[in-house]
């Protein structure tokens, strides 16, 4: 190269490298603002997230990235109100009531409602969404446990528009388990039965067709999809709710992937998105100092933590105990995260009904302490460990690299293997033996209600280990605490439940650790102070009601 | 060198970077203020202070005990690739030359094979195929550069087959293998003297590529790839995160293309003859 061009050249590079030069957006997202009308731009919400993953069947993909389309999509009895996480209002139900001892429920459904496809809902198309959830396997665990496994029999079409509910023992919060976006709404009977393919007798409940296509009471439908790249819903005119309120809400809601963290927060700053998700602390936090967008304030009711693969060294609990004792949480929470995570101090959130809080061990960050328990297991120093977490999140690159950290100084190695969202599903949620899982995960676990049951028995009963679409992705297995959980999954007594969770906490914190509890997380999410509408509700996380935000 | 230093300033600037540099690598470590892989989460994304010359990285490390530290990751990874590859290049190359005929066919072949491919590609693919390491990263770089190394030697070879000292020693009896090492390899040493000066800085620069695309140095490796990489979440809330690194790249790219155009016009003929 000639000098005086390389000279140059270098100059040009230092002096960009000096002005932090701000990476340009790709051309397709940055010009959309600047090509549509402002008025076509107000009715639109522009959503900029890490990932879109386009399975559109609400009773087969899991993911909250999923659940989010689902909820603009389809719908289901009820819903939480507001950001309580435990009162619910009728949504597809126009009322519900329990008898005495409130183990049997009756639910009014709404008259006039109507799926996309011109089928009506009611009490059959009720039911016959929740046996197809329940058949489909993955998200039908809420139905099987309140109709005591017998959703056939239990859920009784009364009439058109009369559902009962049967649970076979008292559980006054079955309103409240259906309140949750997961495995409770509904598709159309109608679709289904146009699309399903049947094989050796049994039917697919037309989950190839549903994967890519939507037919709900949802408040949108679905206009385009481009996968990896953006989905695009438009109002769903016949919407039971109506669009004649007054408010402005969307017509048009595009969902787009930007991998990008920097490019989330140029397009929400220059008002190409209206929503994105924030992974850093200090996008986060410059872009709330700026006064222009909405965030929430609290903790969800969200567990970041990195799950341990009882294999190797990790069979012996005290390797897993010296592990969580390597992490520093204090730190981590409060400066790497800017205070804008709570130390974990439990495997549930410590918002939950069911939170032992300090009555329960918690671990400290001390690597003494940690030296010695490994000395203890007899690990020769320098043992390597890999810890596999999805890109395009942030908190789970940060939380491995604190604890990579930590354990450099007790003496492990730990191997960060970053993958997209994808990969990292297919192997935690894929059927890989023990043998072929990495050691350590990063994985992060809600509740779909406020219940201990139902954030337990998905990622920590040995039952749904090989289970796609449940949490168990480690393999996780402990025969007392599946008692421990399948006794809670009926007990109303609350002197007993309050010793089942601490026996269950005391085992999976300490005893026999399922994983390292990092952290409680607010919600990433930034919302342009224009739209109005979204409640914050801790249980919701990455979703939102879509037919509830309106421009101002 | 007074000759070679004093024919350019670019030259002296050159040497002095490259000697900076060399240096760095050997005692950068144990220079560096601060452990290059210490967290203090207190004291995460400083801006440069006194008691950080290039301020704190996302986990409170001191980004100037990793630039430092840096520098031997790269100078080590360029040592070694350029060893194996001119070692292996210029053997094969010299002995295609030297025998011809289907030999040299052969091995052309071959190389064309590899240069075939963009270079960036092929470590890429190598690296991604065999896991994300830096041995692996030297492993590709290696298998990227030796075709180039194969071509030059074969091209050198061939144009010294026709000098007149050749062709006595030949008359005389001697075999390829001494023909190799007395004759061929002592002419054709500056030119690859010139050449893997010039590749010192790109074979850094690849090296510091594939850890950027996540394929080389695996955190928290304070390799400059790497941590331009980690730096791009910050680039306008911590662009000190991001402009060290930057900086010590280029400024050592650059500092051996300069030792590299230095050498070839010090070491072209028709240059020193005309400077007599």
């Amino acid at each position: 190269m000639n000098r005086r061009a390389l000279i140059f050249f270098t100059a040009c590079v230092m002096l960009v490298a000096a002005c932090g030069a701000p990476q340009p957006a790709s051309p397709a997202l940055s010009t959309d603002a600047a090509v549509q009308p402002a008025a076509d731009r107000a009715r639109t919400l522009i959503l900029a997230m890490p990932s879109l993953p386009t399975n559109l069947d609400p009773g087969v993909a899991t993911s909250g990235a999923e659940n989010m389309l689902h909820r603009a999509l389809y719908e289901g009895l009820v819903n939480f109100k507001g950001s309580s996480t435990t009162e619910v209002e009728p949504v597809l139900a126009e009322s519900f009531e329990a008898n005495a001892d409130q183990s049997v429920w009756t639910f009014k459904l709404r008259r006039g409602v109507k799926f996309t496809d011109g089928a009506d809902f009611n009490a059959e198309a009720a039911k016959m969404g929740y046996l197809r959830m329940v058949d489909i396997g993955l998200l039908g665990n809420t139905i099987n446990r309140f109709t005591g496994g017998d959703p056939v029999n239990n859920l009784i079409v009364k009439d058109e528009y009369t559902l009962e509910w049967r649970c076979g023992f008292s559980c006054p919060n079955l309103p409240q388990a259906l309140g949750t976006a997961y495995g409770t709404l509904f598709v159309s009977p109608k679709a289904m039965k146009a699309h399903e393919q049947v094989a050796d007798g049994k039917s697919d409940y037309a989950q190839a067709w549903f994967a890519n296509n939507a037919a709900g009471t949802g408040p949108y439908m679905v206009e385009s999809i481009k996968p990896n790249e953006e989905i695009v819903f438009v109002r769903n005119p016949n919407y039971w709710r109506g669009w004649n309120d007054g408010k402005q809400r969307f017509e048009r809601i595009i969902i787009r992937n930007v991998p990008e963290p920097s490019t989330r927060r140029q397009l929400l700053e220059k008002g190409d998105a209206d929503i994105a998700l924030i992974s850093t602390v200090e996008d986060y936090k410059a872009l709330r100092e700026t006064g222009r967008f909405q965030g929430s304030d609290k903790p969800l009711f969200r567990i970041n933590y990195i799950t341990f693969t009882k294999r190797g060294v990790l069979v012996d609990p005290r390797v897993r105990q010296a592990i969580s004792y390597a992490f520093d949480y204090d730190g981590y929470a409060n400066n790497v995260e800017g205070g804008l995570m709570k130390r974990g101090t439990s495997p549930w959130p410590s918002g939950m009904s069911s939170a032992v809080g300090t009555r329960g061990f918690q671990y400290t960050f001390d690597l003494d302490k940690a030296k010695a328990l490994l000395q203890e297991a007899g690990v020769p120093p320098g043992t390597e460990l890999t810890y596999l977490y999805a890109t395009g999140y942030g908190y789970y690159e940060r939380m491995g690299q604190v604890l990579q950290a930590g354990l450099e100084q007790i003496g492990l190695k730990l191997k960060l293997e970053e993958r997209d969202e994808a990969t990292f599903n297919d192997i935690f949620y894929g059927s890989r033996p023990v043998e072929e899982l990495p050691d350590l995960m990063g994985y992060a676990w809600w509740p779909d209600y406020d219940d201990f049951y139902n954030y337990v028995n998905p990622v920590f009963h040995t039952r749904n280990d090989q289970n796609d679409g449940l949490g168990n992705g480690a393999l996780y297995s402990n025969a007392e605490l599946d008692a421990l959980i399948e006794q809670s999954k009926t007990e109303t007594d609350p002197a007993k439940l309050k010793a089942i969770y601490e026996r269950a906490h005391q085992i999976l914190m300490f005893e026999d650790p399922a994983g390292l509890y990092a952290a409680e997380p607010q919600e990433e999410i930034l919302i342009a102070n224009s739209v109005k509408g979204h409640p914050w509700n801790p249980i919701h996380v990455k979703t939102f009601d879509f037919y509830g935000l309106y421009r101002e | 060198m007074r000759r070679f230093l004093r024919q350019s300033r670019l030259n002296s600037l050159a040497v002095a970077l490259c000697a900076l540099i060399l240096l760095a690598a050997i005692f950068g470590e144990a220079l560096a203020p601060h452990p290059p892989r210490k967290q203090n989460l207190a004291r995460r994304l400083q801006p440069p202070s006194v008691a950080h010359w290039f301020g704190t990285d996302d986990f409170g490390r001191d980004i100037f005990s990793r630039v430092l530290s840096g520098a031997r990751i790269s100078i080590q990874v360029a040592v070694v690739v350029l060893s194996v590859a001119v070692t292996a290049g210029t053997l094969i190359g010299a002995v295609a030359g030297l025998l011809g005929g289907w030999v040299d066919a052969a091995l052309m072949r071959l190389t064309d094979v590899f240069l075939a491919f963009p270079a960036l590609i092929l470590a890429s693919a190598i690296g991604a195929a065999l896991g994300n390491n830096l041995t692996n990263t030297m492993l590709a770089l290696s298998v990227v550069y030796w075709p180039w190394y194969a071509r030059l030697a074969r091209g050198q070879v061939l144009a010294l087959s026709q000098r007149e000292f050749v062709q006595a020693a030949r008359a005389v009896g001697m075999g390829a293998p001494q023909l190799l090492s007395r004759h061929m390899l002592r002419n054709i040493l500056p030119i690859l003297l010139v050449q893997i000066s010039l590749d010192v800085g790109y074979v850094i620069l690849y090296t510091s590529a594939l850890s950027f695309l996540g394929l080389g140095a695996q955190r928290p490796e304070p390799e400059w790839g790497l941590m331009l990489n980690d730096s791009r979440k910050f680039v306008q809330t911590a662009p000190w995160t991001m402009f060290y690194p930057g900086l010590a790249l280029t400024v050592t790219v650059l500092a051996f293309n300069l030792l590299g155009d230095g050498l070839r016009d010090y070491l072209d003929p028709r240059l020193r003859a005309a400077r007599g």
